[in-house]
């Protein structure tokens, strides 16, 4: 009785493909989230893919010649070998922040973020396709500005590892913030305000340009609980070979963060904060 | 008959002489209360940028470099960095709404009124000038905390911040008529407004260029922007101040011409 009621392969008769059957994850489903965002990254952005790193050009021109015969070492390092690494991990984290936020932003505003929330696929996926485009976006915008740094004085990473591990879970760590951030705004003044007035400040004045030496003690003492800190902190050591905190330290603090990061992710998209009813 | 004669009896078309300052007035408002509606985006994020460029080079070359040309490194960046916001904005401002305009279509309704092409460059610019201007003061007012801005000599200065958020105005308009679409005003934001702004003196006395780019640096109306501004702010200046009146006036002029002469002559826009 019951098998008349539901004629086995529906779309048999019409000549349609039965049902697609995964099991676990559905990793079909993860790649085409994630091809999707870089490619609508790219499609977005065009030629602006390269702003950060025209803007890092610029800022890097204007302190050489500023500078000029003025020699100058940050702890122990050329002033712009020193400079370069936060520029560079500061233009990768701003933009795998802007990669999310925008992405869900725009898609909530057009309507369309019922396609992705109402695919087959489980918060964890949506979460993670978020981030590891995020971090291939991230890398993406962070190559070239490191290019166009090199004649600077940034060098080959002398610590890969720990460079790529800097770089991963500091895009991861921003692009939940993107995340977050995306699908709390109502509007687009709201988190251009975001970006603007809270991270753009928080990248650019946490150890991108100075060491911990130059600050006066209360603010050096806060400034290792700034997470953005260890961050940039970790990425130098990762390019240069010398940290300004303990990298250990800074290490702790960044895999903590990013686990972090996760759980309030995957917090926000289970629920669906704002974009299920 | 009568009824045809009745209607609109009371209504006549208006009269105006050489210029329809009624139209020019509610074409500036407008344009104001364009930027005013989102002042979030278009006067506090520029202000916050310009105070976050001020602390991050501050504290990258304020120890390296502590005196430029005689001044204080803080003292000769404040104006440079307020001139590049007033730039920046003014352009945004013509270039954002006209680009926007033909994009969606409603820039019609600026060209079907009785507005003559120099009304409408003159609105619009104006527009710029006002949101340069605001945002200018804006972010003097917030600087005066940090750093010690004399005005030393406050025509120079008045006319500089009007000279440059009109120049920059101006090429909003001539760009914006040019784009079709929003990636070319970005382009054009990135590419080359941007650069100049940043290597036109902002961050450092030109005297520092090694020699072609020396003498290029006097053929760049940015430059003169900057400096003449900086004059106005602190007294101090790399070229004649007066050579800098003139480039200004100059420049100006010439960009006025072009500006009315593309608007009038409808190019991309009622082809």
């Amino acid at each position: 009785m019951a098998r008349t009621e539901h004629p086995v392969p529906q779309g048999a008769s019409l000549g349609l493909a039965p049902p697609r059957r995964y099991r676990g994850v559905n990793w079909r489903g993860l790649a085409a989230i994630i091809r999707r965002q870089v490619v609508g990254e790219i499609m977005f952005f065009r030629l602006a893919i390269f702003g950060p790193a025209l803007q890092a050009l610029l800022f890097a021109s204007v302190i050489w010649i500023a500078l000029g015969e003025a020699v100058t070492t940050v702890a122990g390092l050329p002033f712009l070998t020193f400079l370069a690494p936060g520029l560079i991990i500061a233009a990768g984290a701003q933009r795998a922040f802007e990669s999310t936020a925008f992405s869900v932003l725009h898609e909530k505003l057009e309507g369309t973020i019922g396609d992705l929330w109402g695919a087959p696929l489980s918060p964890g996926e949506i979460l993670a396709g978020y981030l590891i485009s995020a971090m291939i976006v991230s890398v993406m915008i962070a190559a070239p500005t490191w290019a166009v740094l090199a004649p600077f004085g940034a060098g080959l990473p002398d610590r890969p590892l720990a460079l790529l591990f800097f770089m991963t879970f500091g895009a991861l760590i921003l692009s939940v913030v993107g995340l977050a951030t995306g699908m709390h705004s109502p509007k687009w003044d709201s988190l251009s305000a975001i970006e603007t007035f809270a991270i753009a400040p928080l990248l650019f004045l946490s150890g991108s340009f100075f060491s911990l030496a130059a600050l006066a003690e209360p603010f050096r003492s806060l400034m290792l609980f700034n997470p953005i800190f260890h961050l940039v902190n970790g990425f130098r050591f990762g390019m240069t070979g010398v940290a300004d905190a303990p990298i250990g330290l800074s290490a702790l603090v960044i895999g903590v963060a990013a686990v972090l990061a996760l759980a309030f992710g995957r917090y926000l998209v289970g629920i669906g904060y704002k974009i299920k009813a | 008959m009568a009824v045809s004669s009745d209607i609109g009896a009371g209504l006549r078309p208006r009269r105006y002489g050489a210029v329809n300052w009624v139209g020019v007035w509610n074409l500036y408002v407008k344009e104001v209360k364009r930027f005013l509606k989102v002042i979030t985006q278009t006067v506090a994020a520029p202000v916050v940028t310009t105070l976050l460029f001020l602390a991050i080079f501050t504290l990258a070359l304020g120890r390296a470099v502590e005196f430029v040309a005689g001044v204080p490194f803080t003292e000769f960046l404040a104006p440079g960095l307020i001139t590049m916001a007033m730039a920046q904005n003014a352009f945004a401002n013509t270039s954002s709404s006209i680009v926007v305009g033909k994009i969606q279509g409603n820039i019609i309704d600026v060209l079907m009124p009785p507005i003559s092409p120099g009304e409408f460059v003159a609105a619009y610019v104006l527009a710029a000038i006002t949101r340069g201007v605001l945002v200018g003061a804006v972010t003097w007012l917030a600087m005066m905390a940090f750093v010690d801005l004399p005005a030393a000599a406050p025509a120079f200065l008045v006319f500089h911040a009007v000279g440059a958020s009109m120049m920059m105005g101006l090429l909003g308009i001539m760009a914006a008529i040019w784009a079709d679409k929003f990636d070319h005003i970005a382009a054009i934001t990135n590419f080359v407004i941007t650069p100049f702004a940043f290597l036109s003196g902002t961050f450092y006395s030109i005297s520092r260029l090694p020699e072609p780019f020396y003498t290029i640096a006097y053929y760049n109306p940015f430059f003169y922007m900057i400096d003449g501004f900086r004059y106005g702010a602190i007294g101090q200046s790399d070229a004649s101040p007066l050579l800098g009146l003139a480039v200004m006036i100059g420049v100006n002029l010439a960009l006025w011409i072009a500006a009315y002469r593309m608007v009038a002559s409808g190019y991309k826009m009622k082809a």
